[in-house]
């Protein structure tokens, strides 16, 4: 996808009324695809209105970024890139997985939600835009499973 | 946890050191052009094509995240000893020549790209690409050379990012997470070219600068946390492709190197 966004379905914010404050905030997608380019994926918060240009500066709703590695082409023989041919083909094949299983991306992203939660907001939209080296937006390469907001304290 | 390997049981007492490539010396600058030209044209294991076709095409062993199940990410030690292996077919050519380190941060305000990696005036300068050699079955689309085609310096990591993932990342596999997918991945797609995809990023010298740096981090994180990082269950798994084990490169002075800012030495006369 171009851009993703949670704009339909806002993370609530936990209620910490008489409890302590987070330290830490993490965002994790997991069952992030690295089949494609490389990509900076950029993470804002409380706004849609996004776009390569957008400052990457607290004040404009940025959160952090995570970096994708992309596979890039495939330089092997036919099933070489294909997740699903293993390893492992069987209960007793303990070779190394397939290095295109998908992977966990984790942004930390402590300051940007605690300055939503001390402007009064009870829910939090998450956009993410994959942009690349250049500043460039990268077209359908952001492909992942759940996206869970995980607080500490 | 099986013994560690016969070499690696007690340190050298004549460490090397590891510097930034931004303060190499001019006769430290010349050892490691020296030492790549020396092994870019082996073919055998002390050759470079060897040892970046193990990272990628076509031997494919490096390790990066990976969210199969039980499966247990060895980027790090994986990545530090494939370093020691390179390092020591140069040094086989080149004894004094130690693998540098790109100072991300530093890059911001010098240009980008190190100098020392770049293309110079009217000479052969062998850190600034590869002439990558055919894969078996001629591959459509195998590059024949690396390339490159770096972002804006501005946007490399600044100090406070590597700070904070070192210093508030106690748990080592928060910290390792953070250090492949919040700054290595970026180098790699920041480079862009054949430093963009894993099937051809080593063939490019600056990938062990890059990686260089990485393992820094790491040896920083150790020190910091009085850790030496993965859980010792995993000590005695194998690092694909490379001949050692995990436990054979949590130390780095196991493996005769430290990082140090700079360094420069007097013998004494007889």
């Amino acid at each position: 996808m171009e851009l993703y966004t949670t704009k339909d379905a806002p993370f609530k914010i936990p209620a910490w009324e008489g409890q302590p404050d987070f330290y830490r905030a993490d965002l994790q997608f997991h069952g992030v695809e690295h089949r494609g380019d490389s990509y900076e994926g950029r993470v804002f918060l409380g706004t849609t209105d996004v776009s390569p240009q957008t400052p990457t500066e607290l004040e404009s709703g940025y959160a952090g970024s995570f970096y994708v590695f992309g596979h890039g082409p495939c330089f092997g023989d036919e099933g070489h890139c294909d997740v699903e041919a293993g390893p492992p083909i069987h209960h007793y094949d303990y070779r190394r997985p397939h290095p295109l299983n998908t992977q966990r991306m984790t942004v930390t992203i402590t300051k940007a939600l605690r300055r939503t939660v001390e402007a009064g907001a009870s829910a939090v939209e998450v956009t993410v835009i994959p942009t690349n080296a250049h500043n460039e937006e990268v077209g359908d390469i952001l492909h992942f499973k759940r996206l869970s907001l995980v607080t500490y304290d | 946890m099986p013994a560690p390997h016969r070499l690696l049981t007690q340190s050298n007492p004549r460490l090397r050191h590891r510097k930034s490539v931004e303060k190499l010396r001019p006769d430290q600058l010349d050892a490691l052009r020296e030492g790549f030209a020396a092994i870019k044209p082996l073919t055998d294991k002390n050759g470079f094509a060897f040892w970046a076709g193990k990272h990628g095409a076509p031997d494919y062993d490096c390790e990066h995240s990976n969210e199969e199940v039980g499966y247990d990410n060895l980027f790090l030690p994986w990545h530090r000893a494939y370093l020691y292996q390179l390092e020591l077919a140069l040094q086989t050519k080149v004894p004094q020549c130690t693998l540098p380190w790109w100072d991300w941060p530093a890059s911001r305000t010098t240009g980008g790209i190190p100098a020392a990696y770049e293309d110079l005036e009217g000479e052969l300068n062998p850190l600034a690409g590869f002439e990558i050699p055919p894969l078996p079955g001629s591959p459509p689309n195998w590059p024949t050379v690396t390339s490159r085609n770096p972002g804006n310096p501005a946007s490399l990591p600044e100090q406070g990012l590597i700070d904070e993932i070192v210093e508030e990342l106690s748990d080592f596999d928060d910290f390792s997470e953070a250090l492949e997918t919040r700054l290595h991945n970026g180098i790699h797609g920041w480079v862009g070219g054949t430093m963009k995809w894993p099937s051809t990023a080593a063939y490019d010298p600056i990938f062990w600068a890059h990686h260089t740096m990485v393992d820094r981090i790491w040896a920083l994180w150790q020190v910091k946390h009085s850790s030496p990082g993965p859980r010792p269950e995993l000590w005695g798994t194998p690092l694909k492709g490379l001949g050692m084990t995990v436990g054979e490169v949590l130390d780095t002075a196991t493996l005769g190197y430290d990082y140090a800012a700079s360094t420069e030495h007097r013998e004494p006369e007889d």
